[in-house]
């Protein structure tokens, strides 16, 4: 417990008792931290919480950009993205068109046919 | 427009090699022939890995393995199987339900429960009754847990989009390793990567390996898909049956289409586009309009229809077979 300062008396400064200060101020800045930090994981936990349980059967519960296959090499450009969370399927893109518009070509080596 | 004239293949000025697997015509084509034995081995590569997790006519794959555990909840699933489910299940999500990966119990019950090849000639057995698939909805997939779950008595087939990403992914590959212009074809569904300038040459027919197809088209990117109805049928018992199932009925759909030809920003794209347009019917012309894919459509009749900006076919040297 400190003395009472009186009026007009320069301030003696106790470096024992400032160094003092100054951890516990210290300490008490790291429990703030932590506590903000602890209640951030516990919001993040809860909305992914929802976040899953509101996820429909028939999609997947994570939302991925590009997608990797077995060997981790990208998806080819123009393949869809992965289903996304939304039901119903109305947020879900169409097959994207081309790039250019087919033309009509004069020689045809390689034959598309109705096997698939 | 006047019909092409067949000029001396294409192929000779590239590199190509040609095989069947799947019971379907496969080819790979690179601008550069000293690499096409390489390129054909990495597309072999790939179809290995597909053929391994996808493939409903072995015991070992992943989808039959899953099928096992159907109805018991969650399994444990590789990162391909990941892939190639989310995009079973966007397909089916874009086209409304059209292309469903869970028909792969109605395909059974028609008798398609083995290789083309040997139910080509026909199987033992009468038409099951009329029954709606599970449906895409029903298959659970937590992809960041890679895990699975069906309902009971459920198989994925995933053969409509599985082939197509593999295209997709065999192109994307052997253009990246190689560093050359490559089209890949899987019994329809094409992907092309790098095109030289001017494209890729590809012949449209009915029938698969048809020579003397009847419009070709230049293909400059992206994918290209022909699906249809006259390739896979056979005799179920005296019933004339094809692979292409309604999920509302579990049986071949009922459609105005002999074939229908989709280009699109990839293979993938494409084949989901192509057998929605089988499944949807009358309303496919509409679909693929509002979509901007550029498509062609064979009526049982032999009519054709052009889609968003495919070019017409070449008029016919002789009178006959109209346009619709």
């Amino acid at each position: 417990m400190s003395a009472p300062r009186r009026a007009g008396a320069t301030p003696r400064i106790d470096p024992t008792r400032a160094a003092r200060l100054q951890r516990d101020a210290g300490i008490e800045r790291g429990r703030s931290i932590s506590k903000g930090a602890a209640f951030a994981s516990v919001a993040a936990v809860a909305v992914a919480g929802v976040y899953l349980s509101q996820s429909l059967p028939g999609h997947s519960t994570s939302s991925h950009g590009t997608t990797s296959g077995a060997a981790g090499a990208a998806t080819p450009a123009g393949s869809p993205a992965p289903a996304a969370s939304s039901g119903g399927g109305g947020a879900a893109s169409a097959p994207s068109a081309p790039a250019y518009t087919p033309a009509p070509a004069y020689q045809a080596p390689v034959v598309s046919s109705g096997s698939s | 427009m006047s019909r092409a004239t067949p000029v001396t293949d294409q192929v000779v000025r590239f590199g190509a090699h040609r095989t069947t697997r799947w019971s379907t015509r496969i080819e790979v084509v690179v601008t550069d022939p000293a690499v096409v034995v390489t390129a054909s081995r990495l597309l072999d590569d790939e179809l290995d890995r597909v053929e391994a997790v996808a493939s409903r006519f072995r015991d070992d794959s992943e989808v039959s393995r899953l099928s096992r555990h159907a109805g018991t909840g969650p399994v444990d699933v590789s990162p391909t199987l990941v892939t190639l489910l989310e995009v079973a299940l966007h397909a089916a999500a874009v086209t409304g339900g059209a292309v469903d990966p869970t028909v792969g119990t109605a395909l059974c019950r028609l008798g398609y429960d083995r290789d083309f090849a040997a139910v080509s000639a026909g199987v033992a057995g009468v038409l099951p009754p009329a029954a709606p698939v599970p449906g895409w909805r029903s298959v659970v997939l937590d992809a960041e847990a890679r895990t699975v779950s069906l309902p009971a008595g459920t198989l994925l087939d995933l053969g409509a989009t599985a082939k197509a990403w593999a295209a997709d992914r065999a192109a994307a590959t052997i253009a990246g390793r190689l560093g050359v212009g490559v089209l890949v074809s899987l019994g329809g569904d094409l992907a092309v990567e790098s095109a030289p300038d001017g494209g890729f040459s590809v012949g449209v027919a009915d029938i698969c390996g048809d020579p003397d197809a009847p419009t070709a088209v230049t293909i400059v990117s992206g994918g290209l898909a022909t699906s249809g109805i006259g390739n896979r049928h056979w005799l179920l018992g005296a019933i004339p049956v094809h692979h292409v199932v309604d999920p509302a009925s579990g049986l071949p759909v009922a459609t105005p289409w002999r074939t229908v030809t989709v280009a699109a920003a990839s293979s993938v794209d494409a084949n989901t586009a192509s057998t929605a347009a089988l499944v949807l019917g009358d309303s496919a012309q509409a679909w693929l309009a509002e979509r901007n894919l550029p498509a062609r459509l064979v009526a049982h009749d032999g009519a054709v229809v052009t889609v968003a900006g495919w070019p017409d076919d070449p008029a016919p040297a002789t009178s006959g077979g109209g346009r619709r």
